[in-house]
């Protein structure tokens, strides 16, 4: 009788740790989160607009007023610079890492000018950096980012149908790109 | 004979059974921890960051959305009206106040599972901010209904539980301090059509 009880006792210790682990390694193997949604869209250092309709993809712009293109990227090599400009009402941008924590959010009332310009470096990126500032990256927001693989969101609003076709555009012309630092 | 191996079998059967039903109990139980509540509504404003507890990484994962970030906007939903009654997609229903702060917002249905309810073609099925009439004090009455209504409208027509999904872009209120100072706009009954 005692060793049954032992066994029951071992059995609900194994089922706490068990517990653990599942709530723990199951953001890992969904197989559907953004992470994984994201790179099936399509390659790396550009812009995808989401569809405004549900679609095999599992990801499409779920409220009817909202924008949004996703361009995943890894800074590993070369850091990546996200522009975009348009005539749009208001503009946000949020980056995420693989595991889609957010590591980075701004929208345009905290951005320098109306433009989208923000360049996601790696922290040995960054001191080169900051050696040589190139010209053409003194207005652009420089993040720097811990994990080098990640994901950006563009979003803008469209309160009304007319401001679709400019919304659209604002989000189809974003660049997601990779740039060389050159040597000092 | 068998004694030692029928142990063992106990414990692995109680410890990968037990463990597995009380895992996927508990995510049907819990969308996570670390909700505001203002009344009706609720919102998860760690959910994006890597401050979110597991149960609600492990949502997260598996909802597999594109969250809004700090500085994007913060999403309450609310599933109950003003006195706690879940919604429903045969009722009718007036949002009536104000949003906390927010450069814009949309008002838009969702089922229980959060994908959006489509409306027919042609009939409204979300405002926001910039389509709202309003009263001269700045407040507003939204009335959701399968007939038309005047003033602002939005069409709920739909099978089961549905969620109102406010989206605030651009506010404050996520760090806000005190959140008993926020105003969330009431929920109320206006009635059922027999189900």
């Amino acid at each position: 009788m005692r060793s049954v009880l032992l066994a029951v006792v071992i059995g609900l210790v194994g089922a706490a740790f068990i517990h653990i682990v599942i709530i723990l390694a199951l953001p890992m193997w969904t197989g559907k989160d953004a992470w994984t949604r994201v790179m099936v869209m399509g390659a790396q250092n550009r812009f995808f607009s989401l569809a405004n309709e549900p679609n095999p993809t599992g990801l499409f712009n779920d409220d009817p007023n909202i924008r949004t293109a996703v361009c995943h990227f890894d800074i590993t090599n070369a850091p990546v610079r996200v522009i975009a400009r348009g005539d749009v009402a208001m503009w946000t941008v949020s980056a995420y890492d693989a595991s889609s924590n957010e590591t980075y959010s701004m929208n345009d009332r905290s951005s320098i000018g109306a433009d989208v310009d923000i360049a996601f470096v790696t922290p040995a990126q960054m001191l080169q950096l900051r050696r040589t500032m190139p010209e053409t990256l003194e207005r652009a927001v420089l993040v720097e980012l811990t994990r080098p693989e990640g994901y950006v969101a563009l979003r803008t609003i469209a309160p009304l149908p007319s401001q679709e076709p400019a919304a659209r555009a604002f989000l189809s012309n974003a660049i997601c790109a990779s740039f060389r630092i050159e040597p000092a | 004979m068998f004694r030692l191996p029928a142990l063992v079998l106990l414990t692995l059967a109680i410890a990968f059974g037990g463990g597995a039903w009380s895992a996927s109990w508990m995510l049907k139980a819990t969308s996570g921890f670390g909700a505001i509540e203002l009344g009706a509504w609720d919102a998860y404003p760690e959910l994006q960051t890597a401050s979110a507890d597991p149960f609600a990484r492990a949502h997260r994962a598996g909802d597999g959305r594109i969250l809004l970030g700090r500085a994007e906007g913060l999403v309450f939903a609310a599933r109950t009206d003003g006195t706690g009654t879940a919604l429903s997609g045969r009722c009718a229903y007036e949002i009536s106040g104000t949003t906390p702060p927010a450069r814009f917002w949309t008002l838009r249905i969702a089922d229980a599972a959060g994908t959006p309810v489509d409306a027919k073609p042609r009939f409204p099925d979300h405002l926001n901010s910039w389509t709202t009439l309003r009263r001269i004090d700045g407040t507003f009455s939204i009335k959701l209904n399968a007939t038309p209504e005047p003033g602002n409208w939005i069409r709920l027509d739909a099978q089961g539980p549905v969620t109102f999904i406010l989206t605030l872009i651009d506010t404050p209120t996520a760090a806000s301090a005190n959140l008993a100072d926020l105003d969330m706009p009431d929920i109320r009954l206006i009635g059922c059509r027999d189900a």
